[in-house]
């Protein structure tokens, strides 16, 4: 049955993250981004309360019968908007796996999985990282260029990375490389770097135009040795499934339920903004005249703008839960979000005029809120990617 | 529990939209109405199959279907072509006024009068919410406690074909009224309507001084204005709906034709200036699609509820359907321009189904209105 209900656990999870965005991350917001760090204490006492970075899985499987329905997807999108709404540079700097963890969920062997998600405890902030962009490959993740030479007991990999989220910090980074570039696709291979192996570096953080309060870092793979268990699936996975590409493959499920998440997290912050304006609408403009004509009018659009985004996303969440294919569904609301969450933030900008120049939490969220019309795959890509299913039924491939 | 997930009984029912749409009402777009039979034929096998009374209530002889349900429905039938559906015989959008009126002695001598088998087709206009700009439009004096209409209503749907109207206005003391006009056949005047849905029987009438007797006047005062906002929030869903549909049919022939279409040595779909419409479309659409669902799920709830998602609804509808039958006529190029291809008429028919359904940018400046004068919790809906 069509429904838009939440569930018991979806209504608490929304209740508790909504709290805690509401008096734990938004009051320090600024103060994070002029830091641009976000405080230990405060990372610290989210990881005791058990407030992760945790980007849900794909569940493969579908659903069967008396079994409870997976609602992992759903419920991290409604947590991620809700914590987004609060600051979208601290919600991306909780601890937790973030966007390592989706590739380690589907592709990863019991023993990985056991190894590498059991670290995340209250006892003390961890994270997890995901690698997949270089300087010469960002959309197109079939030309990264990261070499991973096989050795004796595992692989040397060369290489860099960069604008990876939480990368610096991470315990473990999922690192996607290839053995041969003239293999295209099949020959990429998804390893597990984890901090402190011999050969890995982060050199650099970068300074961005929003989400200041983010470690966003370059890694550098420099005859970095990865040993065999490390390889995400093992060798199997890769002999299996060599015809698949299987580990382009991985990257592109990643996405089917990280693209969710982000665009989440765009929504989050397109409501903050449109709330804040309303909110100042409603208590300072009179009302009438052009400018009131003007600020119900674009009131009106973000808010169906939101709450559209918003369903989009739902529907790929749910698809993701029940075992569905969902990567138009996950690149519809990415690219809706994406794009929908920056108007909203410049429309409310526009409303409020001068005021948004002086500290303003609006003009922040304008400069946070471009990266995702840009990360977790552009806007372009996303229009790819629908692009190919909706000419898919005529045997095209565009 | 978030589903996107239709019942048995609804996919039941999409399945035999679907067929019609695609089989029976498509092939139609050529045909002329005038020389041919096969549309009697067609709306005579949807009145056996019960797809003219999805909205009427039993008692008027409807299946009574939820909103959710026939939102699926309407999509599925429009996809085939809007402006067939648009003339469908019978209560019209009067079938949502209907599903509201109480029951009283009036309703129950309107009921009658409908069930009839000569009255068969109703025409229905809220003449305070039809965004009429002209100042000759429609209203009621009322002289010795007798209302009397004056003025010209705005182009109505089905007003060629009704043998009943009933009009929804406020009276010259502020009062809303909601009243019938019988066989308003003498009052009509028509419209020289070349833009689209030319098949709708859109027509207008002309009042001066037509006494309305009081057992025509179905409701006054506050209990008119409930009944026209809520029947009003239902039309706007179940209108949507047709919209979403027409849009789809103009997305999928857009992305057929781009998809076999060749230049420059290339299928044109495999220009991203091309793929890319398809896919905003595709997104468009979809976002439209969900905020209806919202919509209709929450109006089956409650319907006072739903009425700020209607408009919302009704809004991004309008939206979604003038930018994709746009896009398809400029998809097809100069193909989409011609008449013997079916989506420069769909891109007519579109502007058509805005003006008489509410002007866009007007729907979103009284939705903008109610946000902000009323609370900004709808945004997490």
């Amino acid at each position: 049955m069509i429904s838009f209900k939440l569930s018991e656990r979806q209504k608490q999870m929304q209740e508790m993250t909504r709290y805690i965005a509401e008096y734990e991350i938004r009051p320090i917001a600024l103060a994070a981004e002029q830091m641009k760090r976000v405080p230990d204490d405060f990372l610290e006492r989210m990881n005791q309360m058990g407030i992760h970075l945790n980007t849900a899985s794909f569940n493969r499987e579908k659903k069967k019968k008396g079994r409870k329905e997976n609602e992992a997807n759903r419920l991290g999108v409604i947590a991620m908007e809700e914590l987004a709404w609060g600051d979208a540079a601290i919600a991306l700097s909780l601890p937790g796996p973030g966007l390592g963890g989706p590739p380690i969920m589907t592709s990863g062997t019991p023993e990985q999985k056991e190894r590498f998600l059991s670290i995340f405890t209250p006892d003390e902030p961890k994270w997890g990282a995901y690698a997949v962009t270089e300087p010469e490959a960002g959309s197109d993740v079939s030309g990264i260029r990261t070499i991973a030479r096989k050795v004796d007991g595992g692989y040397v990999l060369n290489g860099q990375k960069i604008f990876i989220t939480n990368g610096k910090r991470a315990s473990w980074v999922v690192v996607f490389a290839t053995v041969d570039p003239k293999l295209g696709r099949s020959g990429h291979r998804a390893f597990v770097v984890e901090k402190g192996m011999e050969g890995f570096s982060t050199p650099k953080i970068v300074d961005k135009m929003g989400l200041r309060a983010n470690e966003t870092a370059e890694l550098v793979f420099s005859d970095c040795f990865v040993p065999d268990e490390n390889l995400l699936g093992g060798e199997e996975l890769y002999e299996k499934r060599v015809s698949n590409s299987s580990g382009f493959q991985v990257a592109m499920k990643t996405f089917d339920s990280t693209r969710p998440i982000v665009a989440a997290m765009a929504i989050g912050i397109a409501r903050a903004a449109y709330e804040y304006t309303l909110d100042i609408v409603q208590k300072e403009f009179p009302k009438h005249g052009r400018l009131y004509s003007v600020a119900v009018e674009l009131l009106a659009e973000a808010e169906q703008d939101i709450a559209a985004s918003r369903l989009l996303t739902w529907e790929a969440a749910w698809k993701a839960d029940l075992g569905l294919e969902n990567a138009k569904e996950a690149a519809m609301c990415k690219a809706l979000a994406g794009q929908m969450a920056l108007k909203v933030c410049s429309n409310c900008l526009e409303i409020l005029g001068p005021l948004g120049l002086d500290g303003n939490l609006v003009e922040k969220w304008f400069r946070d809120v471009k990266v995702f019309d840009i990360f977790e795959g552009t806007n372009e890509i996303q229009h790819l990617v629908i692009a190919r299913r909706q000419y898919a039924p005529y045997g095209l491939k565009v | 529990m978030i589903s996107f997930q239709p019942t048995e009984e609804e996919l039941a029912f999409i399945e035999i939209a679907r067929d019609l749409a695609r089989q029976k009402i498509r092939p139609l777009i050529h045909e002329k109405k005038e020389i041919t039979d096969k549309y009697d034929r067609v709306i005579l096998q949807m009145k056996e199959l019960g797809i003219l009374q999805l909205e009427l209530p039993e008692k008027w002889g409807g299946l009574e279907l939820p909103l959710v349900t026939q939102v699926q429905i309407l999509q599925e039938l429009a996809y085939g072509d809007l402006d067939f559906v648009q003339s469908l015989p019978g209560a019209g959008d009067a079938a949502s006024l209907f599903r509201i009126l109480p029951e009283n002695e009036r309703s129950k001598e309107l009921r009658e009068k409908f069930l009839t088998e000569e009255m068969n087709t109703v025409a229905y206009i809220d003449i305070d919410r039809s965004y009429h700009s002209v100042k000759t439009s429609l209203h009621l004096g009322v002289e010795n406690l007798r209302p009397i209409l004056n003025g010209k209503t705005p182009p109505v749907r089905l007003g060629e074909t009704c043998n009943l109207l009933i009009i929804g206005l406020s009276d010259s003391t502020g009062n809303k009224q909601l009243c019938y006009v019988d066989d308003p056949g003498e009052y009509k005047i028509p419209v020289d309507n070349r833009l689209g849905l030319n098949h709708a029987n859109v027509a207008a009438f002309h009042f001066e001084e037509v006494e309305i007797p009081p057992e025509q006047v179905i409701a006054s005062g506050k209990e008119a204005e409930i009944i026209l906002a809520q029947a009003r929030a239902r039309i706007q869903i179940l209108q949507a709906a047709k919209e979403i549909g027409l849009a789809r049919a103009a997305l999928d022939y857009a992305t057929e034709y781009t998809a076999t279409r060749k230049a420059f040595g290339r299928h044109i779909a495999q220009f991203q200036g091309v793929s890319f419409q398809i896919a905003e479309m595709a997104i468009e659409i979809q976002a439209a699609n969900h905020l209806l669902l919202v919509a209709a799920v929450t109006g089956d709830q409650n319907i006072s509820q739903a009425l700020p998602l209607a408009l919302r609804g009704l809004n991004r509808a309008h939206r979604a359907l003038r930018f994709a039958t746009d896009r398809a006529v400029q998809l097809l190029g100069g193909h989409g321009y011609i008449r013997e291809f079916p989506v420069e008429k769909w891109m007519r028919d579109a502007q058509a189904q805005v003006l008489l359904y509410g002007r866009e940018k007007e729907l979103l400046h009284e939705y903008g209105e109610w946000l902000v004068n009323n609370h900004k919790e709808v945004a997490r809906l």
